[in-house]
């Protein structure tokens, strides 16, 4: 038997699909954004020498790396609904999903990167009578933000899988979309196939963008 | 007014540990206005360690350092809530923008330029605007001949360009004492000469000086008194007229070794 692969069904809900996608990179970004945002401090409380600050976001790094999204979801979409304690709409228990769960590998990422400036930076900051906060605002975190940016990609490419995972919470993205239209036309492998193509595309995209960041911030950086 | 405090710097007592190895035992130290000390050593001496003491950067374990008259102890722990350090921080920041220091491995800001490089400091320790502060950074950056490079990258400079701006960098805090920790070291050969007659005309305009360096002649012309370390201590000091005849074998045999290369 050959197989056939259809690709009008994909043309006829190409438009769907693409809204589908729209959301996904939506709420992947603003998954992504939260997470950027977390773990900076999140990193800078793990660094700092006061187990007040220390304790408290080494256990939130393991909490946020170590329980499956899934769990994520379901907990601050459903459970927490149901306790009375807040309710928020799909997309926004999505991108909060996303953003615990990736505030916990940004923190480690941008750990990785404060600790791969070379210690003489901090040394020559010093002398020139910074403060501890201006040589990390200054000096640090300009030349560490740079390393951080393609491990920080493959971050969000994690989310922007992840995000596959809220069309259960009943958000109309990509994937959901998909299994829609696959149960509908009977064409599962054909829109799945799509899906996947364009997830990639998009994590191709992405990842080209970072590297034209990364090469505009390395200005004079290249060690 | 005792003869003690008109020093610039004085070193009372001042000790090193890291955990429980001793890198500098109790030192003291008086370094008069205007006057050039040298500091020679095997590395692992502690050479490095007492100049970052001078400056904090790694602060002392115990003892006293007087600076122009003020007093600076070791910081205290706060380890569990470190905001209380704060104020102790500001006081030892204002301490390091009056004493420059410069480095072997240069410590240029990779990310900024070298204009931006020396106005850094001036904008932020010594809160001048941006445009005063860029006008600032180039005249420095004239007196160390690196003017026309103002706009450049420092990956864009050789080591003893680098080292020059951070000379200017240093000096554009008009510091009252500059420490120099093996600035030539990590030059190639050729570099290491221009380096050195910048230091030479700094020590001749009356910078107070505290200089790390394996450059026996310059010391030789240069200081006004060179201190030979060994083993986390200061073993013997002197005019470099009485260092050609040192009074410690292991002085005679430090100098042995490296006029033989
Ligand atoms: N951060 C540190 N932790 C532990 N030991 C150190 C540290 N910095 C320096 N030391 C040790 O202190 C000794 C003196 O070092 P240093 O002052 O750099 O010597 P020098 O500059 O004369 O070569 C060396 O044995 C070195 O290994
Ligand atoms: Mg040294």
């Amino acid at each position: 038997m050959v197989f056939a692969f259809d690709t009008t069904v994909i043309s006829d809900h190409s438009s769907e699909l693409l809204d589908g996608l729209l959301l996904t990179v939506e709420v992947a970004a603003l998954g992504f954004a939260i997470a950027a945002l977390l773990g900076l401090p999140l990193a800078l409380a793990g660094r700092s020498q006061s187990p007040l600050l220390r304790v408290p976001a080494t256990l939130w790094v393991g909490l946020a790396r170590g329980v499956p999204l899934l769990i994520v979801i379901f907990w601050l979409y459903y459970a927490a609904a149901q306790e009375g304690l807040f309710s928020l709409t799909a997309f926004l228990a999505g991108a909060l999903s996303l953003g615990l769960t990736g505030s916990g590998y940004m923190s480690e990422i941008y750990r990785t990167a404060f600790s791969a400036v070379p210690s003489g930076q901090r040394e020559g900051a010093a002398a020139i009578g910074l403060s501890r906060w201006q040589t990390f605002r200054l000096v640090i975190f300009p030349q560490a933000l740079r390393t951080a940016i393609p491990p920080g990609m493959n971050v969000f490419v994690m989310l922007l899988k992840g995000a596959t995972l809220l069309s259960v919470i009943g958000l109309a993205d990509m994937f959901y979309t998909a299994k829609l239209v696959a149960v509908n036309e009977f064409k599962p492998f054909e829109l799945y196939t799509a899906a996947a193509v364009l997830v990639i595309a998009v994590t191709l995209v992405a990842a080209l963008a970072a590297g034209v960041a990364e090469r505009r911030m390395s200005k004079g950086v290249r060690r | 007014m005792s003869a003690s405090t008109s020093s610039l710097l004085e070193l009372r007592q001042v000790t090193k540990q890291f955990g429980e190895t001793t890198v500098l035992h109790p030192t003291d130290l008086q370094v008069e206005r205007g006057e050039v000390v040298c500091v020679i050593g095997p590395s692992g001496s502690g050479k490095s360690t007492l100049l970052r003491c001078v400056n904090f950067i790694a602060p002392p374990t115990t003892g006293t350092i007087v600076f122009d008259g003020e007093e600076y102890r070791p910081p205290k722990d706060h380890r569990w809530i470190p905001a209380l350090g704060i104020p102790e921080e500001q006081r030892l920041t204002r301490l390091r923008t009056q004493v420059g220091m410069v480095f072997q491995q240069f410590n240029v800001f990779p990310h900024l330029t070298v204009r931006e490089n020396v106005a850094l400091g001036l904008r932020k320790t010594c809160g001048l605007g941006k445009k005063a502060a860029d006008a600032r950074a180039v005249e420095e950056l004239g007196k160390v001949g690196m003017a026309e490079k103002a706009a450049a990258y420092p990956e864009q400079l050789s080591g003893g360009q680098k080292q020059r701006v951070a000379i200017a960098r240093a000096l554009a805090l008009e510091p009252k004492l500059m420490l120099f920790d093996e600035a030539t070291s990590a030059l190639d050969p050729e570099l290491v000469g221009g380096v050195l007659q910048i230091m030479r005309d700094l020590a001749a305009g009356g910078m107070t000086m505290m200089v790390v360096t394996h450059e026996m002649r310059f010391a030789m012309d240069v200081a006004d008194r060179v201190i030979f370390m060994d083993r986390g201590g200061i073993v013997e000091q002197g005019t470099p007229e009485q260092f050609k005849s040192p009074q410690h074998e292991r002085t005679r045999a430090f100098l042995k070794s490296i006029n033989h290369g």
